[in-house]
């Protein structure tokens, strides 16, 4: 044996340990590949996840695309284009409901989306509520599952009368005693509507009052002394656009007269306040005016030329129109009244000035919304209302001054370029009137995504088979 | 001879491989970390953000705490989403969701662990010169800030940050 085999020989590992380090090294590399395909797994779910994230939210902005494309084409129909050519494209075929699919929607990742959306009544009559519901559905390039998203929009109309005293100027407050506050004249303060109509008193009176200005300046809504038992609004960006006197208030009803809760003045306040255009048609009342005018249970439209300046009483649901545009179309002095029977309604429209007061106005019917008055004028439009108890109204005339004079509990709403009130008037804002839509254009008024198998059981049946 | 530089070479790749499955350790653990915040932040942002948009009124307790009035199907209902700042106890550093109003002793669901930093913030809905709400009146939008922290012995802290949306309160009216 040369030395060099001996050499060899020395060296050589044991047989039992031959292959050790192959059997190391295959499982520190069988732990690396763990650990990679670990890692690799871990990046791709957050990838997928990511995805599905993000075509979540998606998702959500093409439902929303679908509420938006019906609500359009319902204010189509209210700015007077053709239901035909508002609901183009659109299924209607049963007359009552309106279905439409869109599917023209670029994504990224080879994504692709339809959104389905079914409208409850397209053509709803007065007083009736519809519902838009969509879904939105996302298909993701190499994914099994498809990401979806529900909702459901409840409209009504936008009522011009939201708020209780709403001015572009100024509002300002004279008498030391005056207040604002607010009830609802037809719904329980839990919501469930009453058998009738009821009044203004204590028993159900609400700290929401409101009064707000569009204008920036400061002092667009001079508090002064007066309690606003409810909230202010200014167009400032600044809450001291408010002016409040030593003895003003802003608070809730409980609040030691004087206290100026800042919670409740909001700032950068606006809100389009477009003049109401008078009807074009009716008949024409000749010579002098009628101490009564409408016929009970039926519906008038009568224009005047003239100007009134005695009592008179309004039958029925009366829409008036007086053309004068000079000086005031309406005086009342003295003991004149203007009554607004019961089972009555009266929309008066003028462009010239109205003075109402001697008596003042009895409207009987326990509902501000009864009585109307529109004013259609520019900024030399004066609206006086004084004398008599209370005012039972709404006043809307953006282009014109209102001035309250006297000590009368005012029920209702006024939208006016200005608003003084001179005396010690008690300024109750009727809630209901948020409601009084007319033929406004068509607002949201309850959005909600619906999340589950419950949620979406009114729709399931609409929205399957098309 | 040779086996010296045998050892020494085998030593070396030892070395590299061990320092490799070291740092391929750590590497998975942060990845891991991260993985997991961002699922949690996922979570907490879509559960925050439907209820946000669905509700009806805001109460501002804090930068840290609102309560939502949320429109449900026939009804309504209160929610709280709070950022818990206390530095011991189950839900220290914790953003947390819970039924009712801010003293409500519902139980909370955390949507996210080991928040060290949160912020609520209210917005208006107009383009005015500040877009900060200042009340509940007046607030339209709401928004929140997180950063959420994992930390490890041999690792360095890994951090998470969250902006969500400026989510609009759809049912809320802005001036009553």
């Amino acid at each position: 044996m040369t030395s060099l085999s001996r050499s060899s020989s020395r060296l050589r590992r044991p047989r039992s340990t031959r292959g050790s380090v192959l059997i190391v090294a295959l499982l520190l590399a069988t732990i690396l590949g763990i650990s990679l395909v670990s890692y690799l797994r871990l990046s791709r779910n957050s990838l997928v996840l990511s995805n599905r994230s993000f075509f979540n939210t998606a998702s959500l902005n093409l439902a929303e695309t679908g509420l938006e494309e019906a609500l359009w084409a319902f204010n189509q129909v209210t700015a007077g284009v053709a239901p035909a050519t508002a609901w183009a494209g659109w299924d209607r075929s049963d007359g009552t409901t309106a279905k439409r699919t869109f599917t023209d929607f670029v994504l990224p990742a080879n994504a692709t989306a339809a959104v389905k959306v079914y409208v409850s009544r397209y053509d709803p009559p007065a007083g009736t509520q519809p519902k838009i519901a969509t879904t939105a559905t996302v298909t993701v390039a190499n994914e099994t599952r498809t990401v979806e998203k529900w909702l459901e929009v409840g409209l009504n109309r936008r009522s011009k009368f939201a708020m209780g005293l709403v001015a572009k100027t100024q509002i300002t407050f004279r008498g030391n005693t005056a207040s604002v506050d607010s009830w609802n004249s037809e719904k329980n303060d839990d919501g469930t509507p009453r058998g009738s109509p009821v009044d203004y008193s204590t028993g159900v009176k609400h700290s929401s009052g409101s009064a707000g200005s569009t204008s920036v300046a400061v002092g667009s809504v001079a508090v002064n002394n007066a309690d606003i038992w409810g909230f202010v609004s200014v167009g400032s960006s600044s809450s001291s656009a408010v002016s409040v006197g030593s003895n003003g208030t802003i608070a809730p009803y409980g609040s030691p007269q004087g206290t100026v809760d800042t919670t409740r003045i909001a700032t950068d306040f606006t809100t389009n306040l477009d003049v109401d255009p008078s009807p074009a048609t009716g008949t024409w009342i000749v010579g002098s005016f009628p101490a009564t005018i409408g016929t009970a249970g039926s519906t008038t439209v009568y224009r005047y030329a003239g100007d009134i300046t005695s009592s008179f009483q309004v039958l029925g649901n009366v829409t008036l129109i007086l053309t004068g545009t000079s000086g005031d179309v309406v005086r009342m002095t003295g003991g004149d009244t203007l009554t607004i029977a019961t089972n009555s309604s009266l929309n008066l429209y003028a462009t010239a000035g109205l003075k109402f007061n001697g008596n003042g106005i009895t409207n009987l019917t326990n509902q501000a919304k009864n009585l109307q008055i529109w004013g259609t004028g520019g900024a030399s439009q004066d609206i006086e209302v004084g004398g008599g108890p209370y005012f039972k109204g709404v006043i809307y005339a953006p282009n014109a001054d209102v001035t309250l004079h006297g000590n009368p509990d005012v029920m209702g709403s006024i939208v006016a370029n200005n608003i003084d009130v001179m005396g010690n008037a008690k300024f109750h804002y009727d809630e209901s009137l948020a409601d009084l839509g007319g033929n406004n254009p068509w607002g949201v008024v309850k959005w909600r995504e619906l999340l589950n198998a419950t949620d979406r059981s009114p729709y399931t049946t609409a929205m399957s088979g098309w | 001879m040779e086996v010296l530089i045998a050892a020494t070479i085998s030593a070396v790749v030892l070395a590299g491989v061990l320092t490799s499955f070291l740092m391929m350790g750590r590497s998975g653990y942060n990845a891991s970390n991260y993985s997991v915040m961002e699922t949690e932040a996922r979570r907490a942002l879509e559960t925050f953000s439907q209820e946000a948009r669905m509700a009806s009124n805001i109460a501002w307790s804090s930068a840290t705490s609102v309560t939502f009035t949320v429109v449900n199907s026939t009804t309504t209902y209160t929610v709280t989403y709070a950022y818990d700042a206390s530095t011991s106890g189950a839900n220290a550093r914790t953003f947390y969701r819970k039924l009712g109003d801010v003293s409500s002793s519902s139980p909370r669901l955390v949507l996210v662990w080991g928040v060290s930093e949160f912020a609520f913030q209210r917005y208006k809905v107009v383009n005015g010169v500040d877009y900060s709400a200042a009340n509940d009146l007046e607030t339209k939008q709401i928004q929140l800030t997180l950063r959420s922290v994992r930390t490890g012995v041999t690792t360095v802290a890994t951090t998470n940050a969250v902006l969500s949306a400026r989510v609009v309160l759809r049912n809320k009216v802005v001036s009553t």
